[in-house]
């Protein structure tokens, strides 16, 4: 069967079935051309991906009103937003001067861009979901061919256009962008496009372009929803390279330049950029250690080494054991990890052991292997901070804290772990880790406030308030920015509106060397006194005792006080540095 | 059934029993210039066929276009 059709239906019958109020997840979806043929695509797709979806479309061509009274058109329960976009819908009469080659339509054009982008950044102010916004296809209509006027700035047109689109809204954490031009290009921009639905319904796409875009939007949307994975466990044997080493002996397995050597080849340089960006490789696999290490201390076109790996079982236990024990390792929960094997077996025994796991058999035909990797996605996220890309240097150091703490008393570890806490006022570079931390934090989070970049801006630049940002190191290494502070000030009073920490850092009295720097900063601004809300949540438990354990006493049922000068000090075993300015992670 | 009712019953969301070769946008409340869109996606689709936008608008019965597309060689 069609899978286009098979999608149509699926969503027909989905929405036959259920009710609109029933609906988990609500976009509205609006575009300067028609986009109808859209929404089926992307209701199946979200459907597929366990989202109950309700989808709105605006009238045609009411983007830039849709912008400044979302109200009007979708309902106030949108979780997200979807804009589309083409130059040639946009600024249809400027374009056509400018093919004339009248070059002064230039500027017409970007101005026309530009009018669009500010009711996107007003929408994207005040809109608290995630907002889709495509950067646009390279102009095209079915009566002129940009390229062939050969005019140089028509030619440089289209790039100049998505540059600034990205520039413009680069600092609004809230819009994804869909490259709606690599989309074109990936079909082919002559298949995608239809000129007779064009012409008798401003539909400018075959049924077969709306199909992929929806998959691009769903693939977009569901990322919002999900957290990424934070770490692929991939076997040895079949997987990392072709072959059995402990049979084929390091001659024998397949693994370089050559097919099918060359897929496993690729595989490794995958794992390599994902390892870049902040995922966690591990190995499991059954084999006796010393043949698996053979491959990757020996084996010259072996890219993946020994280091690079943050964890390892190489044993002949069950692999959801291994799966178990890596994740404790690492401090993540097993729902967070992807595990590729070959072995239908294994794949088997993890999807009934451990659910929650994502598995990936490494497919028969290899040379589509890499590209369904690469497919998936599981680890993209909308944007990667500097302690993403550390995590999997800081995990290495974990490991040697935990040889020194089996060594002697918890006392002794601590005074030998040499702790250091920072606490400073968060400069803009920091804004985009403490607005990570304020969305993503759950356990050690005081009152789980979220808030949106701009918000978390707003605060940082306004007099009453404290945005406080705390690094932790020690002698093996840094933790990096891991504590948030927001603090309200009331005359002598500091409002602690949030309070949270990663759980990296949790349990060595970091939090005790935090608070008593907030106290310190806040205490510099007149303050006298704390108090913060303690607002339970199913995953705060770790939090629960903060306020009591740092003396402060109740005053209703969720508010907690302490004057500044009962406030337990810093512990002897940590140094606390109070900075304006901290230096660079 | 016939493959043509069908797929027409499907995209409107019409039971084929009501559905005739005489059904035309005036005697189905559901065939709306939207649905005509639907349609002509799907029917494209389904019989692997690419319509001129001359055949497009002349479809306005279920029977006309039969008659398309057995001038293109579709057997229904």
């Amino acid at each position: 069967m069609n899978p286009l059709l098979d999608a149509q239906k699926t969503w027909r019958r989905w929405r036959k079935e259920n009710r609109d109020a029933d609906a988990g997840y609500r976009v509205g979806v609006a575009a300067t051309f028609t986009a109808d043929p859209l929404i089926p695509y992307v209701g199946a797709g979200l459907l597929e991906q366990g989202l109950m979806p309700a989808i709105e479309l605006a009238d045609y061509n009411q983007v830039l009103a849709l912008c400044y009274s979302p109200d009007s058109y979708f309902s106030d329960e949108t979780d997200a937003i979807v804009l589309l976009w083409r130059v040639e819908d946009l600024a249809e009469e400027a374009l056509d001067t400018l093919v004339r080659a009248e070059d002064e339509a230039y500027a017409a054009l970007l101005a026309q861009v530009d009018m669009l982008l500010d009711a996107i950044v007003h929408l994207s102010n005040r809109f608290q979901g995630t907002l889709c916004l495509n950067l646009p296809p390279c102009p095209d209509h079915p009566a002129w061919d940009l390229a062939a006027v050969g005019r140089s700035a028509a030619s440089s047109l289209h790039q100049e256009i998505c540059r600034h689109v990205q520039e413009r809204l680069r600092e609004h954490g809230n819009i994804r962008l869909l490259d709606l031009d690599a989309l074109e290009r990936s079909l082919g921009a002559e298949r995608a496009r239809d000129p007779a639905k064009w012409y008798l319904y401003r539909q400018p796409y075959v049924e077969e372009f709306h199909f992929e875009l929806a998959g691009l939007l769903a693939r977009t949307l569901i990322r919002e929803t999900r957290p990424p994975k934070k770490c692929i466990v991939v076997d040895c044997d079949n997987t990392l390279w072709g072959g059995v080493i402990g049979e084929d002996g390091l001659g024998g397995i397949q693994l370089g330049r050559d097919f099918p050597g060359s897929v496993f080849r690729d595989f490794q340089r995958q794992l390599l950029a994902w390892r870049a960006q902040g995922v966690f490789l591990a190995v499991s696999s059954k084999n006796n250690e010393a043949d698996a290490w053979q491959v990757f201390d020996e084996h010259d076109e072996m890219l993946l080494r020994r280091e690079h790996l943050s964890s390892y079982q190489v044993n002949w236990d069950p692999k959801y054991l291994a799966i178990q024990q890596i994740a404790a390792d690492l401090n993540i929960g097993t729902d967070s990890v992807v595990f590729v094997d070959d072995n239908p077996f294994e794949i088997e025994q993890m999807r009934s052991m451990l659910p929650e796991v994502t598995c990936f058999q490494v497919p028969e035909d290899l040379a589509t292997f890499p590209k369904r990797l690469r497919e998936a996605r599981w680890f993209e996220q909308s944007t990667i901070t500097e302690e993403d890309r550390q995590r999997v240097f800081m995990v290495a150091a974990d490991k040697s804290r935990e040889q020194l703490r089996s060594t002697g008393s918890e006392a002794a570890y601590l005074e030998a772990l040499e702790l250091e806490v920072s606490v400073f006022a968060a400069m803009p570079s920091h804004l985009a880790r403490v607005h990570q931390l304020i969305n993503k934090t759950n356990q050690f989070n005081l009152s789980t406030r979220r808030k949106t970049l701009e918000e978390v801006t707003a605060l940082s630049q306004a007099e009453d308030w404290l945005v406080l940002c705390m690094n932790a190191q020690d002698r093996f290494g840094k933790y990096g920015l891991t504590g948030v502070c927001l603090v309200r000030i009331d005359d002598d009073v500091g409002e602690i509106e949030t309070l949270l920490m990663s759980c990296r850092v949790l349990g060595r009295g970091i939090e005790t060397a935090f608070l008593s720097g907030i106290a310190s900063l806040a205490a510099d601004r007149g303050v006298t006194r704390l108090e913060g809300d303690f607002l339970e949540t199913p995953k705060n438990v770790p939090a629960a005792d903060f306020y009591p354990r740092h003396s402060f006493s109740q005053q209703t049922d969720t508010r907690w006080t302490s004057a500044i000068a009962g406030l337990p000090g810093t512990p002897g075993y940590i140094r606390l540095a109070l900075t304006e300015r901290p230096e660079t992670a | 059934m016939d493959p043509l009712i069908a797929l027409f019953s499907e995209v409107l969301e019409v039971s084929a029993e009501d559905l005739s070769d005489e059904s035309s946008p005036d005697s189905v409340e559901e065939w709306d210039s939207l649905a005509a869109m639907s349609l002509v996606s799907a029917i494209e689709m389904t019989f692997d066929v690419e319509l001129s936008t001359g055949e497009m608008m002349k479809m306005n019965t279920i029977g006309i276009a039969r008659q398309v597309l057995t001038e293109k060689g579709v057997t229904i």
